[in-house]
């Protein structure tokens, strides 16, 4: 088995918790506005599905980097995280819609968490690709 | 080797303790940058509310209960609305002492289905204004149009957007800038639009207005004091002289929340110098226990070559840079924290938050990293000093 550089295992282990966080709030703490008093639901509601579905990508890629020793393959895997956070950062208030009052669940806590917490697994991921191409290309020597 | 390389090889070297060291440095950078963020803050905010008001008194109905009604709709921002005689507008503006005044109609939409959504309508007299109608200037040269609207800040519809209020959709034709209180979150009309409004709340069957004709109320009546008067001797002019109304000066309707943000700032403070005292004596310990640790490395070099100067060097470098590290990740977090969480910060705090603009964090970050790198280099110099003056063969005879 090929033995992984200290930096690719601190990069993993520091992006799949952050990943589960983000995964597992957005069924909790991270959760969008309730429904109405009618039953029907705020345009963030459907924000809030979609974030969850980037996250569990995201959770599942993250979780599938541990266990993936080939660099060039690494870098593939942490590339589709940082692109997926990305996708994630922009999906509340930019792709999907958001409540109309800021101080709304959505605007004040779901928007500005997902955006910080997608901002830093995508560099991490960013790192992390750039660390299994400079171990790629320094294995191909 | 280069000698200055020697300091980062060995942060390098030791990945462990120096990750240990630069967390311990982040933690004075989180506490000053967070601490002068948030008491900041607070103060911009304090004052953008007592800009925005922009009226030296404030008149309201007695029916308001004094100040209490105009408090929660300006401070905590809750929509309501009071309304009163407008005969009392010629009244006061007879009164010794007045300078400029001006009425306000307070409306309140509601939740439901005739509206978007729930907020303050602000109605204001674009001919007699003085508080409004410059911050509307700013960002809207135009005149307002019948249904036109100015929205506040916070309100999450573009300049062009529809807002429905009472079934009458109204365009938003500009947004004021951010003021970090409650105001940033209310919806502002001339008269003839809020007047509409009233007409369709009727129309609606909301029971507001059913008693009142819009051409014979206003909700507030705004006054600018004539330079040489005394602002409290002519609040209770228009107290003593004038029956039904309550007028309030806009400082002392303001006092609660300058008080309380004094406390709040004086609590800041006070954890920010003790997270500082902590740090720095963790410091201290930390660097003298680490030099004392790496001695025989030290004498190591000192045969080599190297001299007490430069061994201090390199220690000063070392703790420097992790200071750096340590910092500039603290400032990050710290305004990672603060920028996009000031809504959430402002909805707990319950009081005006008013971040501070890019060019001042710019200075307080700068501000902070060099404090934080000094305090680093300094807990580490008293080390530097006493190491240079231990006797290099004898640590090697000694063995430790």
């Amino acid at each position: 088995m090929k033995k992984r550089p200290f930096s690719n295992i601190a990069l993993d282990a520091l992006t799949l918790p952050i990943a589960l966080v983000l995964f597992i709030g957005s069924f909790t703490f991270l959760k969008t506005c309730p429904a109405m008093e009618d039953g029907s639901w705020m345009a963030c509601h459907w924000a809030g599905q979609a974030i969850s579905g980037v996250s569990a990508v995201i959770a599942a890629l993250s979780i599938a980097n541990i266990f993936v020793t080939d660099k060039g393959f690494k870098a593939g895997i942490s590339l589709g995280i940082a692109l997926n956070a990305i996708l994630n950062a922009f999906v509340p208030g930019k792709l999907i819609n958001t409540c109309m009052m800021p101080d709304m669940q959505c605007n004040a806590v779901t928007k500005p968490a997902v955006a910080v917490i997608s901002g830093v697994l995508a560099v991490l991921a960013i790192i992390n690709v750039l660390v299994s191409l400079k171990g790629k290309k320094k294995e191909s020597k | 080797m280069d000698i200055n390389k020697l300091p980062i090889k060995n942060l390098q070297h030791k990945t462990g303790r120096s990750t240990a060291l630069m967390l311990v440095v982040l933690l004075l950078s989180v506490s000053m940058l967070s601490g002068s963020l948030i008491v900041g803050s607070l103060q911009s905010g304090l004052n953008s509310l007592e800009t925005r008001l922009g009226a030296d008194i404030i008149v309201v109905p007695d029916e308001a209960k004094s100040k209490k009604d105009l408090e929660s709709i300006l401070l905590d921002g809750v929509p309501g609305y009071f309304y009163m005689d407008k005969e009392y507008l010629d009244e006061i503006a007879e009164r010794e002492g007045v300078k400029k005044i001006s009425a306000q109609y307070y409306l309140a939409s509601t939740k439901a289905g005739c509206c978007t959504m729930p907020v303050q309508i602000i109605g204001f007299d674009p001919e007699t204004d003085f508080t409004v109608t410059p911050w509307i200037t700013k960002s809207y040269g135009k005149e307002l149009r019948l249904y036109d609207v100015v929205a506040g800040y916070n309100i999450n519809k573009a300049v062009g957007g529809q807002v429905t209020f009472f079934g009458k959709d109204c365009t938003i034709v500009a947004k004021l800038d951010r003021t970090g209180t409650e105001l940033d979150n209310a919806v502002y009309a001339n008269f003839d639009t809020t007047k509409a409004l009233i007409e369709a709340s009727k129309e609606n069957s909301f029971s507001f207005f059913s008693n009142h004709n819009p051409d014979e109320i206003i909700s507030s009546i705004l006054i600018d004091v004539e330079d040489g008067y005394s602002i409290d001797e002519v609040v209770g002019d228009i107290n003593i002289h004038i029956k039904g109304v309550e007028a309030t000066a806009t400082k002392s309707m303001l006092s609660g929340v300058s008080d309380s943000l004094s406390g709040v700032a004086r609590i800041i403070k006070l954890l920010v110098g003790a997270v500082w005292l902590l740090v720095l004596i963790i410091l201290l310990v930390v660097f003298s226990s680490m030099i004392n640790e790496r001695k025989k490395e030290f004498a190591v070099l000192r045969v080599a070559g190297m001299s007490r100067a430069m061994l201090a060097k390199v220690i000063l470098m070392e703790s420097a840079l992790v200071s750096l590290i340590g910092g500039i990740t603290g400032c990050a977090f710290s305004l990672i924290m603060i920028y996009p969480f000031s809504t959430m910060i402002e909805n707990e705090l319950g009081m005006p938050f008013l971040t501070p603009s890019v060019s001042r964090a710019a200075v307080l970050t700068a501000v902070t990293l060099f404090l934080t790198v000094l305090a680093g280099a300094s807990a580490s110099s008293y080390a530097a000093v006493k190491l240079s003056k231990v006797d290099t063969g004898l640590i090697l005879k000694e063995g430790n």
